[in-house]
């Protein structure tokens, strides 16, 4: 019991946040695009539990409707990432030593370039920052991460007697990538994933606070941050609240991997 | 393409001059292992034979090497009369249909992510022995046969390999190895994994198997009792040679070479009494003096 702990404050932290980014589809206390100067910077009351920015906007609202982009760019780049890194990962572990390793050599390579500075080529080559490159930028900048997650698993896996018995009858590779490689190294690819996560979020709301992400109007946490450091002697609250949230997020994903990093270990797996 | 009768003077595996070599990377640049140093063999049907030597001596190369799990680095190896050295997978079709293999550890050789009903059909939906007209077409029904041949419940089938004991995960093992039909079965250590008290159960099936199915068999191991007690001829291997071989008996009567002599000499005796008998009595024929400090009953 007392290993699942992570897992659990992970589990909760993150379920929050989804709920947050559920609930903002049909209910926000106020307009999270409502501009009223005349109410503006007011501290938390009744009617704005968090206040309002500098915009007169209901800050409450605004983080939950933020925590959509969070989690749409979150779920979209870890999706690309695994996608592209797993079977680069699996080729590379399935294929002969020399073979894997210049395919993860290569894959050292892209992972020596930042999210950030794919997201600046990005934005710049089509003119403007978009929701939509943040999350290929940061999908592709994970891809390495993934590819040597997964190297690593299926090299460990090809080396097990069972894919000997499965090549000695006559099992084709794709046979013994999708039977016998993918299942094994999922655990390792889910844990992957969850801390995946984090650093997507993280890099997201780097990408929106320098604007080369999720363009004004669409609130995020990152763009929240950017216009409340503004006020950040005067009302320091301001700038605290998105930066929690950012925390709580990320930090719930990192417990979550460790968790299920704990929960899958296969030496504490064996005792269960 | 495949002839389906094996013809009885052909041998089932031919191994000339096999010698295979493993790069390492060592500390001061790459260092080259010898596991296998120029083997000949020669299986012939219905054979059974044991490949006994040290660890370390390239038995387990040289099964690998013979199942084209491994290419050679320099020789042939001939299947049925067929070069199989180097050979694409679409020209192994008639070994990867005809040979089957156990492995030592049960708990390496049984994914456990399958079910023992996937693990065990898994060889009859491979697309080189669905080729073969004898392999069972209703898998379930084959399923239900070998778990009876090898004295496992019928439910077994939906658990997990995890939930069994080692001897029990050793004959899931040999389940999926039989279930094909194959002609030729290549065990490696297979029951130096399991407990000695397992261990004569085990080879009990295999001795069975063997005999009703009337395989070929390949059985490798360090231990010349358990060889002795399923082999007919015996090959033994030293620093990738093969150093003597014949009919079993033979070797174990006049064993030619001091390694061999010693390899005997290390063999436990089944029946030990006190501990001074388990360190020199030996499992030799009679002719071999005994011991001069037998028990005195």
């Amino acid at each position: 019991m007392r290993r699942s702990h992570p897992l659990v404050v992970g589990a909760v932290l993150v379920g929050l946040i989804c709920i947050l980014a559920v609930v903002s589809f049909f209910w926000t206390p106020h307009d999270p695009g409502l501009v009223d100067a005349s109410i503006a910077l007011q501290p938390p009351s009744r009617t704005y539990p968090l206040g309002t920015d500098g915009f007169g906007q209901d800050i409450f609202s605004r983080i939950l409707v933020g925590a959509r982009i969070c989690m749409l760019v979150g779920v979209m780049a870890v999706t690309i990432g695994a996608l592209l890194g797993v079977p680069i990962g699996i080729l590379a572990g399935m294929s002969r030593r020399h073979v894997g390793r210049r395919i993860m050599r290569w894959a050292d390579i892209f992972y020596a370039f930042p999210a950030l500075l794919l997201a600046i080529l990005l934005a710049a080559a089509n003119g403007t920052g978009s929701t939509m490159t943040a999350m290929i930028a940061i999908g592709i900048s994970s891809i390495p991460a993934f590819a040597r997650v997964a190297n690593t698993a299926s090299r460990s896996v090809m080396s097990r007697d069972f894919v000997a018995a499965a090549r000695s009858s006559g099992i084709g590779w794709t046979a013994i990538a999708w039977r016998h490689v993918l299942p094994n190294i999922l655990p390792v690819v889910l844990v992957q994933v969850s801390s995946a996560l984090g650093r997507a979020i993280l890099a997201e709301a780097a990408l929106s606070y320098l604007g080369v992400g999720t363009q004004p109007t669409t609130p995020t946490w990152g763009r929240m941050l950017y216009d409340a450091q503004k006020f950040v002697y005067d009302h320091p609250a301001q700038i605290a609240v998105p930066a929690v949230f950012i925390a709580i997020t990320v930090l719930g994903f990192n417990l979550l991997g460790d968790g299920l990093r704990e929960a899958l270990d296969p030496r504490l797996r064996q005792e269960a | 393409m495949t002839d389906d009768e094996p013809d009885p003077g052909v041998p089932v595996f031919e191994a000339r001059g096999v010698s295979r070599t493993f790069r390492r990377s060592g500390t001061r640049g790459r260092v080259l292992t010898t596991a296998l140093d120029g083997v000949d063999l020669t299986v012939r049907p219905g054979q059974r034979l044991g490949i006994v030597g040290e660890s370390g001596s390239g038995k387990s190369t040289l099964i690998r090497v013979l199942d084209a799990l491994l290419p050679p680095s320099s020789g042939e190896v001939l299947f049925r009369g067929r070069r199989i050295d180097n050979a694409s997978s679409r020209q192994l079709g008639d070994l990867r249909s005809s040979v089957q293999m156990v492995f030592q550890d049960p708990r390496s050789s049984l994914d456990p992510r399958m079910t023992v009903g996937d693990i065990i059909t898994e060889p009859l939906r491979s697309p080189l022995l669905r080729s073969r007209p004898d392999v069972p077409r209703n898998h379930g029904e084959r399923l239900a046969e070998v778990l009876e041949q090898v004295e496992l419940e019928a439910d077994a089938a939906g658990h997990y390999p995890h939930e069994f004991s080692g001897g029990e995960r050793q004959r899931i093992a040999i389940a999926r190895a039989i279930a094909p039909r194959p002609d030729v079965l290549i065990a490696d250590e297979a029951v130096s994994a399991l407990d000695v008290s397992v261990r004569a159960h085990v080879l009990n099936l295999f001795a069975d198997l063997v005999r009703s199915d009337r395989l070929t068999l390949i059985f490798v191991s360090h231990d010349l009792a358990v060889v002795r007690h399923v082999c007919d001829h015996v090959a033994v291997m030293r620093s990738g040679r093969i150093v003597e071989s014949g009919p079993i008996e033979q070797i174990y009567a006049s064993p030619a070479r001091e390694y061999t002599r010693n390899l005997l000499a290390s063999v436990p005796k089944l029946r030990v009494r006190t501990a001074s008998s388990r360190r020199t009595a030996t499992e030799v024929p009679d002719e071999m003096p005994p011991g001069p400090d037998d028990p005195p009953a």
